[in-house]
């Protein structure tokens, strides 16, 4: 008998990184990455169970930056040339490693996946993947969340016109690329302020996310826990993270990703590879990175260098456990709540999409044997996507969730902090600027527009939670601190145009080349105003 | 975000293909991305010339307000009055809590940033001025308003019998949820269901010497002393230690941030629970790492002195994770 729900929410994004200006740009190999490891195996993981006839019910996001790169031309055919170098270097390595037995079978994996991804990418979707996407959507398999336009910080977007350019760019590009407006919402960081329901419910937005300690600590107290949504008093519907399941994922200690019969994201051939061997892989600058090839297991607790071999089979094993061990558990869980509750509980479990398969390898098989085990092995939970359960249990709580985000100790901290409080003077005052400049000229054309228009993607860019993440977490903080500043910069020089009605049309054209994010854009989105 | 791992960052080296074998570990720089060395981008401005004060929430109990005032705006203010009394404006910062209108002031540069401690479920708001002992005060302008959360459960129950739920029975849907009763400041369980200002109240029964050291504290003050002797006595011991380290400063900071434990502690004194209670890790909110100051925040290795900082905070408070998310 059925006790309970499972809605499984992937939030797939990546800032939109593109350089027409270089040949060749190291950050650009995120997304070619993410599209190998993580979106072409979900995608060919979902469509497998659409055309077996199984129930699949996945809630995803694909961020309109993540959107718009999987649809720009210039990118899709830098990742076909990435793909061509990398299934070059396989086909070597399966010669190369038959005298090495202990990583031929995983030579031969790579060339095989390596292979698939260029059958899928190339010639089953033309290179591109939201048609893949679109398709699954259209089947029932998903149910594609839109973002913030660029994934702005909502909570640190002061400006109510700011905040609201965010979700309605970001609706109007859902609409460009999946041919409807969308009801779902992933808020930036999961980053829930009370009011910004009013926003969602302007854009037509019927349900979001945010992390469990929203509902706990919202007011009144919620009847149901984090086991059913709440109603904002705008009427969207708020769904909550389950602690349980994100830490049988997320966690570092206890977390299924750690299993040492898994892959070793930290051995790679980029590294471990003779250099010369190697070399033509690389960047043109000729520095060892990772190219996505390794050979060994997570193994334990050990060196580096004393990892073991890496066996596919014995992954795919432990992949399968999981996955059983994962629905054991939300058997247990949904069996233990309803009583409690009375009332089906929903569980929520949402992931960056990019951990199944990039980090965690064997991701995509996991959820695979999940989606499998809990359609064909048992009748106790339910997928669903958070529409299907609205229109299945309409009556909810009204609820003002706290304000809340999913980042370390679930408030601001991990985007406002000592390292990127210099940012935010910038970002306000840019905001404030496209706001006075929309209202002063609600009706440009010609080169006018062309300049509005362009302010209004460089403060989108300007304003990517992604840029205050990774200077905060210590990673690419250059590149971080570049991209920010460049786009205040280029946003101030528009500005500036429109004050004093100068127009270098030649550097307008080449910015317009470089952040050519959302063609479709209109201004007029940031006008205090806004028409009925 | 889940940002893909960087292909550049890896600590280690290791030559020869698909040896097992032991090799030198070479720290490598984050490098850069674009051909032609480090680039930080293109030149902004430094200021824009303009009067604007913003304020931004970090937390329950962090805020960071920057603001900017033209010198052309002061030197207007200051002509309207005698020539002689202009020396005597000073600007100042003035904080307004809406709720209780408490404010302080605080004197400050023409432009400038502030980390301000403050208490969860507050409504806030700022103003840069001049001040004179002549002209009091003027405000010259005046921030968004900003809302701290309450970093706790709610106190009102649904008006609506098909969602009221009673304490025991929440306990019991909390614990289900993941939120242990420990892991949240319930002071509304224990102060009776829907009625006061837990915070307020937890607050006022502090010893009057207590609540005065915090007073100071929240302004960014270094606390002397004799006033971290009248703190209970598992608390002095370590801020001692701080204030003799780092200066009256840092242990300022040290006690906003365990400011949600002190009331803790006075809860569980209230539950009949002992003062040992007071160092589990049960903050009302999950723990902050930051500190108030005008600008700096509180070094983390400082933090490292004080003996519960890396457990987890909560349920959902991951140790050893070194990604921003959760």
């Amino acid at each position: 008998m059925e006790k309970g729900l499972l809605a499984l929410v992937l939030h797939a994004h990546l800032p939109f990184v593109r350089h027409p200006e270089y040949p060749e740009f190291l950050e650009e190999d995120w997304l070619y990455e993410a599209i190998s490891e993580t979106y072409v195996p979900l995608l060919t993981v979902f469509s497998n169970l659409v055309k077996e006839g199984a129930r699949c019910r996945v809630t995803m996001t694909v961020t309109p930056t993540l959107a718009e790169m999987l649809g720009d031309q210039l990118l899709q055919d830098r990742y076909e040339k990435h793909l061509e170098k990398l299934i070059d270097l396989c086909e070597k390595e399966v010669e190369r490693t038959k005298e090495y037995p202990q990583f031929q079978a995983t030579a031969q994996m790579y060339f095989k996946h390596f292979t698939s991804v260029r059958e899928i990418f190339v010639d089953r979707y033309k290179k591109n993947l939201l048609t893949a996407f679109k398709e699954l959507q259209d089947a029932g398999a998903l149910e594609i969340m839109t973002c913030g336009a660029t994934h702005g910080f909502l909570p640190i977007i002061l400006r109510e016109e700011a905040k609201r350019a965010q979700i309605q760019v970001a609706k109007n590009n859902y609409v460009k690329h999946f041919g409807r407006k969308p009801r779902g919402i992933w808020l930036p960081e999961c980053a829930y302020n009370p009011g910004d329901d009013r926003l969602l419910n302007e854009a037509g937005i019927r349900f979001f996310f945010v992390d469990s300690h929203s509902l706990i600590f919202g007011t009144p107290r919620p009847r149901y826990g984090i086991y059913a949504p709440i109603y904002t008093p705008a009427g969207v519907a708020a769904f909550a993270r389950d602690i349980e399941t994100s830490e049988q994922v997320w966690s570092s200690q206890i977390g299924y990703p750690g299993d040492p019969d898994y892959r070793e994201f930290y051995r790679d051939l980029g590294y471990d590879g003779d250099y010369e061997y190697i070399k033509p892989y690389l960047h043109s600058d000729g520095e060892r990175r990772n190219i996505g090839i390794k050979y060994y297991r997570i193994t334990g607790k050990v060196d580096l260098d004393q990892k073991a071999p890496y066996n596919p089979e014995w992954a795919t094993e432990r992949a399968a456990m999981h996955a059983g061990n994962f629905l054991h558990n939300r058997q247990k869980q949904v069996e233990f709540l309803m009583p409690l509750l009375g009332r089906k509980p929903i569980i929520i479990s949402p992931y960056d999409a990019e951990l199944f398969g990039h980090w965690w390898f064997e991701g995509p098989q996991f959820l695979n044997f999940l989606i499998r085990k809990i359609h064909y092995d048992q009748n106790e939970v339910r997928m669903v996507t958070p529409v299907e359960y609205l229109e299945e249990f309409p009556d909810n709580q009204t609820q003002v969730p706290s304000a809340s985000t999913w980042g370390a100790e679930g408030y601001n901290r991990v985007w406002i902090n000592g390292n990127t409080d210099w940012m935010y003077r910038h970002q306000h005052i840019a905001e404030d600027r496209m706001i006075e400049m929309a209202n002063a000229h609600p009706n440009a054309d010609g080169i006018e527009l062309r300049v509005l228009n362009q302010a209004a993607r460089e403060l989108l860019l300007a304003e990517s939670s992604d840029w205050a993440f990774i200077i905060t977490t210590g990673t690419m903080v250059q590149y971080a601190i570049k991209r920010f500043k460049d786009h205040i910069h280029r946003f101030t020089r528009l500005y500036e145009m429109i004050q004093q009605k100068k127009y270098d049309q030649e550097w307008l054209a080449d910015i317009e080349s470089r952040d050519n994010i959302f063609s479709e854009i209109d201004y007029r989105v940031y006008l205090s105003n806004q028409p009925v | 975000m889940f940002l893909l791992r960087p292909s550049s960052i890896r600590p280690a080296v290791l030559s020869k293909a698909l040896e097992n074998r032991s090799e030198e570990l070479i720290i490598q720089p984050t490098e850069t991305t674009a051909p032609g060395g480090p680039d930080f981008g293109a030149p902004i401005p430094d200021t824009y010339d303009i009067d604007l004060l913003r304020v931004l929430v970090q937390d329950p109990f962090h805020l960071y307000l920057y603001w900017e005032l033209r010198q052309s705006t002061i030197d207007a203010l200051t002509k309207v009055f005698p020539k002689e009394e202009a020396p005597e404006f000073q600007t100042v910062l003035r904080l307004l809590e809406l709720d209780e209108g408490y404010e302080s002031f605080f004197n400050v540069g023409r432009i400038g940033s502030y980390w301000m401690a403050v208490f969860p479920g507050k409504r806030y708001r700022f103003e840069v001025g001049v001040r004179s002992p002549r002209r009091g005060y003027i405000k010259l302008v005046s921030s968004n308003e900003a809302d701290t959360p309450r970093g706790t459960i709610a106190m009102e129950r649904d008006q609506d019998p098909r969602f009221a739920v009673d304490g025991r029975k929440f306990k019991r849907v909390l614990e289900a949820s993941g939120f242990h009763n420990q892991d949240v400041l319930n002071l509304a369980l224990m102060g009776g269901d829907d009625s006061g200002d837990g915070f307020r109240q937890m607050f006022s029964e502090l010893p009057q010497g207590v609540q005065k050291t915090i007073e100071r504290a929240a302004t960014g003050a270094a606390i002397e002393s004799n006033e971290i002797d009248q703190l209970p006595a598992i608390l002095r011991d370590m801020l001692q230690r701080i204030r003799d380290e780092a200066g009256g400063q840092y242990a300022s900071m040290a006690l906003m941030h365990y400011l949600p434990e002190l009331l803790r502690w006075l809860a569980s004194r209230r539950e009949g629970l002992g003062e040992d209670e007071f160092l589990k890790p049960v903050p009302a909110a999950p723990r902050f790492m930051i500190g108030s100051s005008d600008i700096t925040q509180m070094p983390v290795t400082l933090f490292e002195k004080i003996s519960s900082i890396n457990r987890p905070s909560s349920p959902t408070g991951k140790p050893g994770k070194p990604e921003g998310k959760r």
